[in-house]
Formats: structure tokens, sequence, C-alpha cells
């Protein structure tokens, strides 16, 4: 794959929890490298606990790998503190979580507006790029209901537009679809796939259905990439 | 992200955990009110000292037997001390001193006076006409005349006693029963004001000799004390001289020293300081209720900072930095001591009002009763807001921390 081609690449990536000498080591991402695509859909599937979510986290910079790198967009991501890791979130990567972690006592156009209120963009300005977002989502008539008055489709939706706001080279989605009906998932997908081009999408998820949506999967076993890759047409 | 913006966001949060923001804020209302009460309180009391003592006038020595103002101040409460021998030999020296312009003896003393069948438990000074000289700044006569030193059997009213002590007004020429003499007044006086209402507005005088009788446990040739009036501007230095004169003729030491000289200045420098340990006490109470409130914003804080973990975890995922994070609680406690501080200050002059209004009624029949027993300074109100928010920063400093420390994955995964 041509480097200029990759917005994520992955060294010997691992991510221990626990202690050995008292026997609660876990090898949660155990040694893995791979490269990701820029304007692709991927996704990353595999029974629970085999580690999917971590190795999510560690992409992005939610956590920090015990071994290995993670190169975001050519940047080396070890090489980043604390602030410098919390800019690029906010600027390079946009969340999708699979319990829509929206900001419960804000609206859901205040909540679109969050990023850019972290990156100092004035009030007048969030303000139409959200309302923009929330128009792109379908919900810019829910624009001032408070994420306990949307439904789950809805909450996700708005997650989406968030996750859109600083104009993201990638967005990660967590189980984006773990807690939506099947009607949901699919216009969920059908959305993500919109946006890639734009961005670059990760999708974690351990249903197949969500995963034909993807262009590539990644599939993971005990913390490793089972070794065959996947890439799937459109039409399968 | 811009201050506004954190702002905002506190903002948001305290009034979305309405009830418990409140109950933390009245923590901060108490502690700042009960400062504020008491700080305007005991400035206003200094104020009101100050001015009344200032007016006993400054061209005033006091010569008064015992070694120790603390001695001679309880043996002036408990009358029951034998007050020591200030006599006629001190009174002789004193007069001699370069720049002493008239001395006075006083004798004191308790008695029960009767009139038209109406008994009242009053203060008796026994003086001789020079008093009315050291007393010039402020001596007057309402009617009839003062003293001689040759009247016997005959009293001059104060002012508050002679129109307030009993039922029905006395005269001049009405008849009093002392300890079963009768006594005849001669004058009433104007009103002198002074400190607490002043002993002298409800006091009754009368010549030396007659006094002496109950002014007991004194010998025949001794004082009370001896009020001087000196040159205006020479005090310190005169008073200073009839001390070394005193001294000189008594046998006495800077260590052996058996009586006391006082300037209105040195009585209200023992006064202020008096004053000055009391308020020192109260503030400390206060300011232990200041310490309850900063607990309370430290424990709503950390509550806070549990209870939000998820909520910290996603605006991390979003992007916000260690300081980011740690400003908005700052932020958050900030504004909790500030509107605890404004309230607590408004609570607390609403208070200091109520207890200056309590006591312009008790004191109502003094000259204090017309000043204002309250002082609230620009300075008071600026520290009290500046206090209390800083309160509310240093309380909300380590909650804070907490939360900025927290590892993005670690608070997404808090249930």
């Amino acid at each position: 794959m041509n480097k200029m081609h990759e917005i994520v690449s992955v060294k010997n990536l691992s991510k221990i929890y626990g202690q050995e000498d008292v026997g609660t080591r876990v090898n949660a991402v155990d040694d893995v490298s791979f490269s990701i695509e820029r304007n692709k859909i991927t996704a990353i599937i595999g029974p629970s606990g085999c580690g999917k979510s971590t190795l999510l986290h560690l992409l992005g910079c939610l956590d920090k790998p015990t071994k290995g790198k993670v190169f975001l967009d050519g940047i080396d991501t070890s090489r980043l503190n604390d602030d410098k890791l919390a800019k690029l979130r906010n600027t390079k990567i946009g969340f999708v979580f699979q319990f829509f972690n929206l900001y419960p006592i804000l609206t859901a156009i205040e909540n679109v507006e969050l990023p850019l209120m972290i990156s100092n963009i004035n009030e007048k300005q969030r303000r139409a790029k959200a309302l923009e977002l929330l128009e792109l989502v379908g919900l810019e008539k829910r624009a001032h209901h408070f994420p306990n008055q949307l439904s789950g489709g809805e909450q996700q939706r708005v997650a989406i537009a968030r996750a859109l706001a600083n104009n993201p080279t990638i967005i990660i989605a967590d189980e984006p679809t773990g807690n939506l009906d099947s009607k949901s998932s699919h216009e969920l997908m059908k959305l993500l796939a919109d946006l890639k081009k734009e961005s670059s999408i990760i999708v974690v998820t351990h249903d197949m259905d969500i995963a034909q949506h993807a262009d590539r999967i990644i599939r993971m076993k005990d913390g490793k990439i089972v070794p065959k890759d996947h890439y799937l047409s459109r039409n399968i | 992200m811009r201050f506004i913006d954190s702002l905002k966001f506190a903002l948001n949060n305290l009034t979305t955990r309405g009830l418990r923001s409140w109950l933390t804020i009245i923590g901060v209302i108490i502690g700042v009110a009960s400062i504020i009460a008491i700080v305007s309180v005991g400035q206003g009391m200094q104020n009101v000292i100050s001015s009344q003592l200032g007016a006993l006038g400054s061209d005033q020595v006091y010569i008064m037997p015992g070694s120790s103002m603390e001695s001679q101040m309880m043996s002036r409460g408990g009358f029951a001390k034998k007050p020591g021998e200030i006599g006629e030999t001190d009174l002789k020296i004193i007069k001699s001193v370069e720049g002493v312009l008239a001395a006075a003896p006083d004798l004191f003393g308790f008695v029960n006076i009767e009139y038209r069948n109406e008994i009242v438990h009053v203060y008796l000074m026994g003086v001789d006409e020079n008093w009315k000289t050291v007393r010039e700044a402020s001596f007057g006569v309402e009617s009839g005349r003062f003293l001689t030193s040759n009247d016997r059997g005959v009293v001059v009213l104060g002012n508050k006693f002679a129109h307030e002590a009993f039922d029905d007004e006395i005269y001049v020429g009405s008849q009093l029963k002392i300890e079963n003499k009768t006594y005849r007044v001669i004058g009433i006086l104007n009103e002198f004001g002074g400190l607490g209402g002043s002993n002298e507005d409800n006091s009754v005088y009368m010549t030396l000799d007659d006094a002496r009788p109950y002014s007991g446990g004194l010998g025949v040739k001794d004082y009370y004390a001896i009020e001087v009036k000196v040159e205006q501007g020479r005090t310190d230095e005169i008073a200073q001289k009839i001390e070394e004169r005193l001294m000189a003729s008594r046998h006495v030491t800077k260590e052996t020293i058996d009586f006391s000289v006082y300037t209105p200045k040195m009585l209200m420098e023992m006064v202020m300081s008096i004053l000055g340990t009391i308020n020192l006490f109260l503030y400390g109470i206060a300011a232990i209720s200041l310490v309850v409130g900063a607990v309370g914003i430290a424990n709503t804080m950390f509550t806070s900072v549990t209870e939000r973990t998820r909520q910290i975890g996603i605006l991390k995922a979003l992007g916000m930095t260690r300081r980011d994070i740690m400003y908005l609680f700052l932020v958050e406690s900030a504004l909790i001591g500030l509107v605890g501080g404004v309230l607590g200050l408004l609570v607390g002059f609403i208070i200091s009002g109520i207890i200056g209004q309590v006591a312009s009624i008790f004191l109502a029949n003094t000259r204090i009763g017309g000043a204002s027993l309250v002082s609230i300074s620009p300075a008071l109100i600026i520290f009290a807001i500046v206090f209390s928010m800083s309160i509310g920063i240093l309380s909300g400093i380590f909650p804070a921390r907490r939360a900025a420390k927290l590892q993005p994955v670690e608070a997404l995964r808090y249930e």
C-alpha cells in the first residue's frame, strides 16, 4: 500500500492490562501491525473480549499503548503529550460511541458545537456549522432537544454530527449500531458510507450485517489480527 | 477553550444541579454573612467609641490610685476593693505643676435616692467647684446653679437623671431623700453625652464633704481620682511631669509605682485594644464558619467529579486538555464562592442592620443612640467578594486536579 494512501498505520502495537506476577496479565492487543487506507470504511470485527475496542481506543488516542506505535495521518502519536493528544483528538478524530455519549445537560445543537467550542470557534460560527451538520443528519428540527428527549437513532445521529464538527480526517465508531434497531442501524451505516468522501471511517462491530457495509474487514481474535484480510466490494 | 465558554459551561453545570449547588452556596453565605456582620458591627463600635472618647477633650489628665489600668478597672467595676490613696498632698503637688490649669478631686459611690415614694439606685459623685473648670468643654447648667465649696445638704443632678429617673419630673427646689437624709436640688446640668451615655448624665453631684460618707472605704483625706485640665497641646508632656513629681513625693519608682496617670489618648488605646481582642475572637468564630463553607464546596466538587467522570471522559475524547477540564471545575467552584460571597454580603448587611436597629433601641437614651453602630467599608465589600472567590477556587483545586488527571478511556468506561 502506498504511504500516501495510508491514514492509519500501526506498528507492533500491544496493550497489556494487569500484572504477570499476580496472574492478572491480559494481552488485550498483542503485537498487532496493519495499515488503513484513506476514504474507506474499515470494519474491525471479532467476538467480544477479542480486544477490538481496546485497539480502537489506541487508534483514537484515548488510551496509550504498552508497546508499539500508532501513526495517524503520518503523525507518530507515541511522541505526543496529553495536551497534544487532546488537540489531535479535537482536530483530526471524530468519535461515535455505542452509548452515544452525548453530554446530557446540553441540547443536540450544543452537543454538536462542543468540539468547535473546545477549538475556540466563536459562538455565531459554531452555531451555524452545528445547524448545518444537524441538517445533514436530518435532525435540524430536534436541535434544541436534550439527549433524553431523543430516540436512540436520533441520539446516534447527533453523535455523528458532533463527530463531523471539526472536519476530522478519521471517524472512529465503537459499536455505533450496538444500541439501535436494525432499521436505524442500516440508515446509520448509509450515512457513514456517504461520509467516506471526506473522512476515513473505522467501525468496530460484532454484527456481520453491519460489517457488510465496509470496504475492508479486519478480524480480531485474542488480541491478534486473523491473518486473512477480506476485501469486500459493494455488491457482496 | 475561551473563558466565556468555560463560564457558560460551568453555569450550566451548576444550574443543572440546582438544589445541591444552592445548599453549598448557603454554606458560603453563612460564613461570609457572619464575618460581614461581625466586622461591620465591630468597626462601627470602634468608630462610635473613638468619637465618644474623642469628645472627652484632649486637654485632660486623670490621676488614679493603683499601679495599672487593669487593677483600676477591676476596682471600678466591683466597687468592693479599697480604692487606694490619692489624697490632699497629691492634689497640691498636681496643682503646682507648670501647665496645670485646674485640678478637681472626685469621690464616687452608689446610693438609693427616694423621691415621692419611688426609690432609685444611682451613681453619686462628690466634686468641688474646680470640676466645672476641668469639664469646661462640655459643662453647662440647664437650671439653677452648680455646687460651691460651702454648700451642704444640696445636690446637683445630671440631665438624664433629673428628667428620666423618676416617674415624676424633678425641679430645682425639689427635695430628695438619700439614705434617710433630705437634700435639696439646687441645679440641673446640661447633657454631657460622652462614652456609654456617660455616667455624668445619670449621676447625682454633691460636695466632697457631703459625699464622703457614701464613698465607702476611703480615708478622710483620700480621693477616688483627680481630674486635671492642662494647657492645650501639652497633655502628654504635662502628664509626664505630674507623674514624675508624684513619684518623687511618694518615694516610688517605675517598679513600685502605686498610682496611674492617664490621658484620653491612653484610655482610647486601652479600650481599642480590648475591643480589638474581642473582635479578633469573633473573627475567629466567623472564620470557622467560612472554613466549613469551604469544606462544603470541596465536598460538592469532589462528588461532582465522581458523578461526572463519564462526562469528563466525553469532553476529553472531544479534545479538552487537562487545563480546560481543570479550568472548568475551578470556574464552577469560584462561581459558588462568588455567588455565596455576594449573597453573604447582602445577608451580612441585613443582619448588621438589624443589630444596629436593636442596639439603637437599647441605647436610645444615650448619645450613641443617634450614631451608627454599623460601619460597612468598601474595603470590607471587596475583601468579602475576593475572599469568598478565593475560597471557592482553593477548595476547587483538588477536585479539579483529580478531574483533569483522569485518562479519557478510563473516564469513558466509568458507569
